[in-house]
């Protein structure tokens, strides 16, 4: 039981720690491409965290929509629009522009990090014990392992039943998503085949 | 030392900062929509945790992740849609020359 539970630990720690560090390589890798990509590090690792949640469905939901389908959308639409200058990088080396650029880091640095600071803070000070108590988690925590089995079936019926209404808008969300990008280019390819006539 | 609900909502707040921090500092239009799906997989994070150590009977939690995930699809189509049109007018996807209707 008890290497049970260090290797949950283990698991943990090493996939947190490889979301948290390939995000931050998406931030700071200077290619964009190689960027793209190492989020889908980001992407892989969070979909193992969700396995060690015992959330199956949604760990592989989450390598499907965003590891490849999401990250693959972004690239390519990274290298339709050929990028020959870098576009972090600064284009006319005005003093007043790289100070410009220093100052927003800055402030960016002092806006996440007190971000941080107040969830954490928000986070370590909630009694989340008190909680578990009322919704009576405690009790129900030991049935996890034959509960967590059916969970995907649990997922397909409150989908069906319970949530059907924001289930269909989804559906028309993504109908509607669909029409509009193919609006969006469409318009552009005829305007651009008059100004070839 | 056991992995608690605690744990789980702390690396997402560090996600999520890391997400703000790319949304706010970075001047590539296609970094910016990354930062976005990092921010958006955060709170994915919560849900699942929450479904899982609160609520493990009804798993409200993972429904409601699944929801997010359709959405940040669509928002990202449209995002890309929408950059490839700048960029088809303007020739480059910078944030701070976006700025026809700032005042």
């Amino acid at each position: 039981m008890e290497i049970l539970a260090n290797l949950s630990n283990i698991a943990f720690y090493s996939l947190a720690a490889a979301s948290v560090i390939c995000a931050l390589g998406m931030i700071f890798n200077p290619n964009l491409v190689r960027a793209g990509f190492t989020l889908i590090g980001s992407f892989v690792a969070i979909a193992g965290l969700y396995f060690t949640l015992s959330a199956n469905f949604v760990a592989v939901s989450q390598v499907l929509i965003y590891a490849v389908g999401i990250v693959l959308v972004i690239v390519f639409a990274m290298m339709l629009c050929s990028l020959k200058e870098s576009p972090d990088s600064v284009t006319n080396d005005d003093a007043t522009e790289l100070e410009y650029i220093k100052r927003r880091r800055i402030l960016g640095l002092i806006v996440s990090v007190t971000v941080f600071y107040l969830l954490t803070f928000i986070i370590q000070s909630q009694n989340w014990d008190s909680i578990m108590h009322i919704t009576g988690a405690d009790s129900q925590k030991l049935l996890i392992p034959e509960v967590s089995e059916h969970y995907t079936a649990q997922i397909g019926n409150l989908m069906l039943s319970k949530y059907v209404l924001p289930f269909e808008l989804i559906s028309v969300l993504l109908l509607v998503v669909l029409i509009g990008v193919i609006i969006l280019s469409k318009k552009n390819l005829e305007s651009t085949e008059e100004n070839n006539k | 030392m056991e992995i608690t609900l605690n744990h789980y909502l702390i690396l997402s707040a560090l996600l999520f900062s890391i997400g703000i921090y790319g949304l706010v500092t970075r001047n590539n239009a296609f970094r910016v929509l990354m930062s976005i799906e990092v921010i958006l997989n955060a709170i994915n994070i919560n849900f699942v945790a929450f479904a899982h150590y609160i609520d493990p009977m009804v798993i409200k939690g993972q429904v409601f992740s699944l929801f997010i995930m359709a959405i940040a699809a669509a928002e990202a189509a449209i995002g890309l849609a929408l950059l490839l049109l700048i960029y088809r007018n303007r020739v480059n996807i910078r944030m701070d020359s976006f700025d026809t209707l700032r005042w």
